[in-house]
């Protein structure tokens, strides 16, 4: 997702009717100009080599978000099904995984693996972050694991499964602090009141992902 | 010798397809590698977009929504809104503001 301003110009687009590796093409009514969406950079037209502003946003189950945003507004408009359309995360952990990072220099981690481990310590372009993973609501989320200049390494807690509802926890090993594994907030513990940075990252259908970045030298796919 | 060469390629070649990183090659996000690679799939605008669509909490629309259904959430500028997967792989982008803040959702 992207701010729409440029240079203090607000930008409306429209469907270039144009796919670039599987994914479409966006042109802005203001030059013409075309827009990977993917990416959020112009390369071609008045604007080539623009970037539009990163909005970091997440894709979970409509009943996670609404208890986390209990006012929010929800988009009307028809239903369409099938591969794009409707179905539930949970039946297709295997499709999607996260993009953390932005523009070309990203990584995707898949939801097969942070299934396997939904707390994984990894790094981005030399910085440490940890990439975390909520498999009973099916979202993941990532986190600069630095605290000042101080890094921080994540185990996830096991939960009680007789705990209906219970919030995901991580404990650091530097300091034992608990922490709520998908908001990035120490809530016990030497470090308690203490937020984490959160990443930009975006959820994608991974073989979309696959058939975008492909063969670019910025993007490295992580062991599965 | 050059057994041994062809043993490290082949062992080489493994360990690449076990990383999953075999085939990168240079990056190719050029004016030049769109020109060649784009596919005009339809006319320009022909695929629906959003502009400001409108947007409504549940409980003002009555409309039930499934738990499980998958949103695209954004929190911006004090504001939630959610879209849901299912309208979104009907129109694929939408003009928006959320916050006061314009932006462009895309899926």
């Amino acid at each position: 997702m992207y701010g729409r301003t440029l240079d203090g110009q607000v930008l409306n687009f429209g469907h270039e009717g144009v796919l670039y590796r599987n994914s479409f093409v966006m042109y802005d009514k203001e030059t013409n100009s075309k827009w990977l969406h993917v990416t959020g950079e112009a390369l071609k037209g008045e604007l080539k080599g623009k970037k539009l502003g990163f909005i970091p946003s997440e894709i979970m189950p409509y009943k996670t978000w609404k208890k986390r945003h209990p006012d929010t507004v929800v988009l009307l408009g028809e239903k369409v099904s099938g591969m794009m359309g409707s179905f539930n995360l949970k039946n297709r952990i295997s499709s999607f995984g996260l993009s953390v990072g932005e523009g070309r220099n990203v990584t995707l981690f898949r939801y097969s693996l942070l299934n396997r481990l939904p707390v994984l310590d990894t790094t981005l372009l030399a910085a440490p972050l940890v990439v975390c993973f909520d498999p009973s609501a099916v979202y993941a989320v990532a986190f600069r694991s630095l605290l000042g200049e101080r890094q921080l390494h994540f185990a996830a807690l096991v939960a009680d499964p007789k705990a209906k509802g219970a919030k995901p926890l991580m404990r650091d090993a530097e300091t034992g602090s608990l922490w709520l594994r998908m908001t990035g907030e120490c809530l016990a513990g030497e470090l308690k009141g203490s937020q984490l940075e959160q990443v930009p990252a975006t959820a994608w259908l991974s073989n979309r992902w696959m058939a975008f970045f492909k063969g670019s030298r910025d993007v490295k796919l992580e062991k599965l | 010798m050059r057994r041994m060469r062809f043993i490290i390629t082949i062992l080489f070649m493994t360990a690449a397809c076990v990383t999953g990183l075999s085939a990168q090659t240079e990056v190719v996000f050029s004016e030049a590698n769109y020109d060649k690679e784009m596919r005009q799939v339809m006319a320009p605008d022909q695929f629906p977009v959003l502009h400001h669509p409108p947007m409504a909490t549940v409980m003002e629309t009555g409309i039930e929504i499934d738990a499980e259904e998958p949103v695209i959430g954004l929190f911006l500028g004090g504001e939630a809104r959610a879209y849901p997967i299912s309208v979104m792989g009907g129109v694929e982008l939408v003009n928006d503001t959320c916050g006061e803040i314009p932006v462009a959702v895309s899926w």
